[in-house]
């Protein structure tokens, strides 16, 4: 019993570790430019459909090919906002909003295109093969997923935190007129975000395409990001972090304790008891904005 | 005057299409009136109340449902069924509105998502109601007669959804739209002059509720089947594409967008498998050009060179 | 001076005018002394464009073979595709354009159970024949319509009772367990499979159901686990099965699987990895698309040479090899309509298929009260190396 809880836990805390680097990102992009950005999940993908590419058709070995997917990624993040992002910038945010809908399905449907809609296999960065500790089994490619999640986690506290550059960002997305007056122009600011997050895309598909099948529709599982950005309170990237975890952790309970039919209304119920009763997401102190 | 127009020339449309239009574009048109309608409910809540609502497939799917199972179970016929299903639909939405409303309005969209989400996943594992199979929708009887010949379906359709539509108009034109605007453009000044802020938003998101089931289900009668698959998140997120391709100030807006996203495919059909691809590349490029929706194409010539003029000053400003 | 109010009530009376007014399609629509018009339905773009875009390729392929020697009883195929948008609205929309707009003679589609079901009714009161190559739904021939067909594929109905036979013979503890996807085709799947094992009886049985986006199925897999099941049926669609399958393994759940048809891609067992090794699938064919069977092999070269941009995405796959042996048995009823061809006399031609082989799936027979050209399946394993054969032995739904 006490194994099948823990390999219960294992199972969503993985899951979770997907949702989580999706939530990362969202929040990121929403903090940094009051966009929900629809597009991720197709970052994501296309990113991955770039290192198939690389290896399938140009012949290179993983690691380039990782690193062209990557860059590739964050050249179309660039693309973004000075294409879309920029024209758009004083507009109501429904706009913007909607055209990284519309962005989402050029690249979605672009791939469905170019590279079929069948799966592609793509290589697992460690080995599938499971260590069984104590009747728990564990799997390396997992757990890459997890050690993913926490490093890119670490490696954005520490640029935000300790770096110049972070922290010009931080001060930008909190007052973006106050940052201007010391000499942070917004517009860096949103370019700087708009590439980091679409690089993370790349590295968030990498990661998990071997596990999930590369398939054009593998975005979809952005919506369990979105959701776990909104437990997280859709303003700290900790609070993502956590979001997505305890999601994955839900959904695992919620399917085993309960029933597999009611997983998912499950935790969509605890979204919205969230949201109601403690709006500001679990781990924030409570301060509704009163006019 | 110019608003007068353009309903005029919708009437037109719809009045004559049964004498010019063969099967297939006059079953087109049908579906444009009914999407448009669906979206109309959107206009409402986002375009006029600056408030995101990701649960317009929901409410369409709570209005097409509920019809269908009031006629299955209880042989309520189809035309009755229609507006009850409709009133559940908005006192659904009303709920949810009274719920979440009371916060600041960026939460409407985060619980309307899980809201869709819950309804989707609700649908399929609910047996009564078909459940991931579907449910074939009954055909709708007048005075005794069967009303399933595609003309008759569509005068049906065209006339709920024009009702709709002229409904969700006449609301933005009123008083009341005219405070929900005042609420979206200023929040602050609209609220220190007495505004229900919540009452007010919480009737707007009913209303759309309304609109989404009462059209929904009339769309319902030309689709024939109700399949789990069309009430998704992606559905709804797709309504608000339309609203804003549209554009999302009126309902005129409603109709462009869905006649866009009717049409524009099969004018793009020689494409085959890279149709999809290049349809929505034209609209983002539509969005970027043109952000105020294609109802706003007269304005493009002022834009364009008021553009080109901040271009050329900011230029001088670097220099 | 017309008033508003005289406006609406001249646009009332012209709607009641026109709803009287009704078109008749006659027999012979699209069909011309050198000429038929077939028109090409399915999902070109959109989440189903899997077996939209193989019925596309499979369809042209057989048809610009027989125009190129020479056509049909003097005529040539002339063939419009439409694109049905993974929508059912859409799906609507693109059969009337076909029949009302484009005025064709029959129509090869459409492709995907979400589009075609809610087009049932339209489809059967139309009159135009269809056949069908790809979707699954049992639906679309039972009950029948006079003027709906479909080769090749496997129905969910028939699959799910083939399933069932299959692992209660294979379990040597008669127990199974069931993952099935939580959309309309895994239910309609998984509500046959567990009726023909209640039909069986003294079968024990575990049903869990997963989302076609889900990741992780640990929960559904230890629920199984509690119970004493040795085989497990997996009926859902690619991306989601291929976890399952290797969770299985990586789990050490002692079962042996057996997927549905949807888990035959020739690069799904790459995408399981090497956790697909001993893994079972129903097929609904003998001849696998990458096979050395003589007909598959001249199919697959000609597909290489037509279609060099699909030979790079690993096709052809089963769904362009269905909708070729589709469009060829088409082809046939067609040909023995004779000159005097009417939508009645096809249907008749049709009708009086019995086991027409291709060479290149399950040879197809319809009659009077028969719409579903083929009832019967073949198992294929992942051997060693990721490679696949056909096991020995056909299983039939009747």
């Amino acid at each position: 019993m006490v194994e099948t809880f823990i390999q219960l836990m294992l199972g969503g805390v993985i899951a979770g570790s997907v949702y989580a680097l999706i939530a990362i990102s969202l929040v990121l992009i929403h903090n940094g430019t009051g966009v929900v950005n629809f597009a991720f999940g197709d970052q994501l993908m296309a990113g991955v459909y770039v290192l198939v590419f690389s290896q399938h058709f140009l012949g290179l070995s993983l690691a380039p090919a990782v690193a062209i997917a990557v860059v590739v990624s964050g050249l179309f993040g660039l693309a973004i906002q000075f294409l879309v992002m920029a024209p758009l910038r004083n507009r109501p945010v429904l706009i913007p909003i909607v055209a990284t809908i519309a962005i989402g399905a050029v690249l979605r449907e672009g791939i469905r295109a170019f590279m079929g809609p069948n799966a592609w296999p793509v290589p697992f960065l460690l080995s599938t093969s499971p260590y069984h500790i104590g009747g728990v089994s564990i799997v390396p490619s997992d757990l890459a997923i997890l050690g993913t999640s926490v490093i890119i986690m670490l490696c954005l506290y520490a640029f935000f935190e300790f770096t110049k550059y972070g922290q010009a960002i931080l001060a930008a997305c909190a007052n973006p007129t106050g940052a201007l007056i010391v000499g942070i122009p917004a517009g860096a600011t949103t370019t700087s975000i708009w590439i980091l997050s679409s690089m993370l895309a790349a590295i968030a598909g990498i990661v998990i395409a071997p596990l999930t099948t590369l398939t054009p529709d593998i975005g979809l599982i952005a919506i369990k990001g979105f959701a776990a950005a909104v437990l997280g309170g859709f303003a700290s990237l900790p609070g993502a972090v956590v979001g997505g975890v305890l999601l994955g952790i839900i959904e695992a309970m919620a399917g085993y304790y309960i029933s597999s039919a009611m997983k998912d209304i499950a935790s969509y119920a605890v979204l919205v008891a969230v949201i109601v009763f403690r709006p500001t997401g679990l781990f924030n102190r409570a301060s509704i904005r009163k006019v | 005057m110019r608003d007068g127009l353009v309903w005029m020339l919708w009437l037109a449309i719809a009045v004559s299409a049964p004498f010019f239009a063969g099967q297939h574009l006059l079953y087109n048109i049908g579906i444009v009136a009914t999407t448009a309608a669906i979206v109309s409910g959107l206009t409402l809540i986002s375009g006029v109340g600056g408030l995101i609502s990701i649960a317009q497939s929901a409410f369409v799917a709570i209005g097409c449902y509920c019809a269908v199972l009031l006629n299955l179970h209880l042989g309520i016929p189809m035309l009755i069924g229609i507006p009850i299903a409709a009133a559940v639909s908005g006192a659904v939405g009303w709920l949810l509105g009274f719920l979440c409303l009371r916060l600041d309005g960026h939460f409407l969209a985060l619980v309307t998502l899980a809201f869709s989400g819950i309804v989707h996943y609700a649908i399929i594992n609910l047996d009564i109601a078909g459940g991931a199979v579907g449910l074939a929708v009954p055909t709708v009887t007048l005075f005794g007669f069967v009303m399933d010949s595609p003309m008759a379906i569509y005068v049906i359709t065209v006339v709920a959804s024009g009702l709709t539509l002229w409904f969700i108009g006449l609301l933005i034109n009123s008083r009341y739209g005219r405070v929900l605007r005042a609420l979206r453009q200023s929040e602050i000044a609209a609220v220190s002059l007495g505004v229900d802020r919540r009452s007010l938003r919480t009737m707007a998101l009913a209303t759309s509720a309304v609109a989404g089931g009462f059209a929904g289900s009339f769309q319902m009668l030309q689709v024939t089947y109700l399949d789990p698959h069309q009430f998704t998140i992606v559905s709804s997120v797709f309504y608000i594409a339309i609203m804003v391709v549209g554009g999302m100030r009126s309902v005129h807006g409603a109709i462009i967008g869905a006649a866009i996203f009717v049409f524009v495919p099969e004018f793009l059909s020689g494409l085959e498998t890279y149709m999809a691809f290049i349809l929505f590349l034209l609209v983002t490029v539509f969005i970027v050009i043109m952000p105020d929706g294609l109802a706003s194409i007269f304005s493009v010539p002022g834009r364009i060179s008021r553009w080109i003029s901040s271009r050329f000053e900011r230029k001088n400003k670097n220099a | 001076m017309v008033t508003r109010r005289d406006t609406l009530k001249i646009a009332g009376a012209a709607m009641v005018l026109a709803a009287a007014k009704t078109t008749y399609a006659a027999e012979n629509t699209g069909v011309t002394d050198d000429k038929i018009r077939i028109g090409i339905l399915g999902d070109l773009t959109g989440f189903a464009a899997i077996w939209g875009s193989g019925n596309l390729s499979g369809g042209t392929m057989a048809f610009e073979e027989i125009n190129a020697a020479g056509g049909i009883n003097g005529r040539k195929l002339e063939y419009i595709s439409v694109d049905s948008e993974s929508s059912a609205p859409k799906g609507i929309a693109g059969f009337k354009r076909l029949v009302d707009q484009e005025k064709v003679f029959a129509i090869f589609g459409p492709t995907s159970s979400a589009v075609g079901v809610p087009m049932l009714r339209t489809m059967a009161g139309s009159g135009v024949p269809i056949f069908i190559s790809a979707f699954s739904s049992p639906l679309a021939t039972n009950p029948p319509s006079k003027n709906i067909f479909r080769s090749g594929t496997l129905n969910d109905a028939d699959q799910g009772k083939i399933l069932a036979n299959y692992v209660t013979r294979i379990s040597s503890k008669r127990s199974i367990a069931i993952m099935r996807q939580s959309d309309e085709y895994g239910k309609t799947g998984a509500i046959n499979v567990v009726a023909q094992l209640k039909e069986i009886g003294n079968v024990k049985f575990i049903e869990e159901q997963f989302n076609a986006s889900d990741t992780d199925f640990t929960s559904q897999l230890l629920r199984i686990r509690q119970s004493d099941a040795d085989v497990l049926v997996v009926y859902g669609y690619p991306a989601p099965s291929a976890i399952v399958f290797r969770q299985v393994k990586q789990l050490s759940l002692p079962l042996q699987i057996v997927g549905s048809t949807a888990t035959t891609s020739r690069s799904y067992a790459a995408t399981v990895g090497k956790e697909a090794v001993g893994a079972r699938s129903m097929f609904p064919t003998k001849y696998l698309p990458e096979g050395a069977d003589v007909e598959i092999v001249k199919f697959r070269n000609a597909f290489e040479v037509r279609f060099p941009d699909l030979a790079r995405q690993t096709r052809p796959e089963a769904t362009d090899q269905m909708a070729y042996h589709g469009a060829k048995t088409l082809i046939e009823g067609l040909r023995r309509a004779g000159r005097d061809l009417t939508r009645e006399t096809l249907i008749k031609a049709l009708e009086g298929l019995k086991n027409f082989e291709t060479g290149i799936a399950n040879a197809s027979t319809f009659g009077p009260d028969r719409r579903e050209g083929n009832r019967s399946a073949y198992v294929v394993e992942v051997k060693e190396g990721l490679g696949r054969m056909i096991l020995p032995g056909e299983y039939s739904a009747i």
